[in-house]
């Protein structure tokens, strides 16, 4: 049920954290300079922004550059920030554009996925709120994030970020096609290949879960 | 055959595709893109249940100490915008930079230099001008002279009243008629039209010119038939 809650929602979530807005007032500080203001814009979406770079790049190490970069450029462009889109939407670009520039400059880069795991247990036993009901929970949940961050760091580095900005941002296959200088085609057929190689690994996943639970 | 999974996507996406028809009406593509539909969107799900963290507490420090790091490397790159900057601070008659002053300076030099130029070259050209006119009125003067000098000796010879062959007065009359022709012309033109006037006494003169060589052609005739 949980679960359903979430899918219903989940489309938009990444999106709506992106939607955020914050007052004239912050606004107008936050481009005269004013370092309470860059604050409350840190604040209000910097999450969104490393879940983002987390999400494309697949290392913590990744997402903390290009949280750090993508804000050093929105401070620095903020006075030419005309207002036609919402700041957030702005903020999104810059990150999408500095993730991709991440990418390029370490091709050779790869996601240590055990101090991501390291990391994400101790993020459940620091927090309460996250924190799960049962022992079975938490290890159920755990199993489900270390799954599909093993899968996500099986995809090659340009389909990782397609499928990311298509099924998580909710670009589309126009919009990423410009960001990556491809066809809408190549776009399409990334993503679908992409579906094609979770769910066959997924469901071979859940065939061998369900044989080990029979015993 | 079936719809391939791009294909589905597409139509999972609203888009129109050649294997649209096809999907509405066969089973077992319907229940593909029923499993598909379902698979995407809970992938998306797991995709930034798997992703979502929070970053750690040091990177707004680091972002700031950046932040500062740049402010100073631009002052040190442009110490001029430093100075006018705490000069601006001091007191903002002082603030005024210096380089603001200069270039409207420069731009009036400039100017003056260039109508001065031209002042320069209108004059020269209209010297030339000047002298030029004088040069072709001092040609158009020895023509005139010319002429009036061939037309006192035609008027010598005329007087004489020799009588031309039928050719010769014939010739002669076709030249007087030109003379004629010629003067209308020269009263007609404007004085100013140097260029003009020249050609026109040129003319008057071969007349005159021709005109004389009849009636010494006539002369030396008689002459030698006198002899």
């Amino acid at each position: 049920m949980h679960l359903k809650i979430m899918h219903a929602t989940n489309g938009s979530v990444q999106h709506q954290r992106f939607q955020i807005q914050v007052s004239n007032e912050v606004l107008k500080k936050a481009i005269r300079g004013d370092r309470d203001a860059h604050s409350v814009l840190y604040q209000t979406y910097s999450n969104a922004v490393y879940t983002l770079a987390f999400g494309i790049c697949g290392s913590q190490q990744c997402a903390e550059d290009v949280l750090h970069n993508t804000y050093i450029k929105l401070l620095n462009k903020l006075p030419s920030f005309e207002g036609r889109a919402p700041l957030g939407m702005w903020l999104r670009q810059i990150a999408v554009n500095e993730s991709l520039m991440y990418l390029r400059k370490h091709k050779k880069h790869k996601a240590v996925i055990s101090s991501d795991e390291y990391d994400y247990i101790e993020g459940y036993q620091d927090s309460d709120e996250a924190y799960p009901a049962s022992a079975i929970d938490f290890t159920k949940q755990l199993d489900s994030q270390n799954d599909m961050t093993c899968l996500l760091n099986k995809l090659p580095e340009d389909m990782r970020l397609v499928l990311w900005l298509k099924e998580v941002e909710g670009y589309t296959h126009n919009e990423i096609a410009t960001l990556v200088n491809k066809t809408p085609s190549y776009s399409k057929s990334v993503v679908s290949r992409a579906l094609q190689f979770l769910r066959a690994r997924m469901t071979q996943h859940d065939e061998i879960n369900y044989s080990v639970g029979e015993h | 055959m079936h719809a391939t999974n791009e294909q589905l996507l597409e139509i999972i996406d609203g888009e129109q595709c050649e294997m649209s028809q096809h999907v509405s009406s066969c089973d077992h593509c319907q229940i593909t893109l029923t499993e598909l539909k379902s698979f995407e969107s809970d992938i998306g799900l797991q995709m930034f249940s798997a992703a979502d963290r929070v970053p750690s507490d040091d990177v707004w420090e680091k972002i700031q100490s950046s932040l500062d790091q740049e402010h100073l490397d631009s002052n040190r790159l442009d110490p001029q915008a430093d100075i006018s900057q705490q000069l601006s601070n001091v007191h903002p008659l002082v603030a005024a930079p210096q380089h603001s002053l200069s270039r409207p300076i420069y731009a009036l030099a400039a100017s003056i230099a260039f109508v001065g130029l031209i002042s320069i070259f209108m004059f020269s050209q209209q010297q030339n001008n000047q002298l030029q006119t004088q040069i072709m009125q001092a040609s158009l003067n020895e023509l005139m002279l010319n002429s009036r000098g061939l037309e006192h000796v035609l008027q010598k010879v005329a007087d004489q009243n020799l009588a031309l062959t039928v050719a010769n007065q014939k010739a002669a009359d076709r030249l007087y008629w030109r003379l004629t022709y010629v003067d209308q012309l020269i009263n007609q033109a404007s004085p100013d039209n140097t260029e003009r006037m020249e050609v026109l006494w040129n003319d008057r003169i071969e007349a005159l010119n021709e005109l004389n060589q009849i009636y010494y052609q006539q002369e030396s005739t008689l002459n030698a038939s006198e002899i």
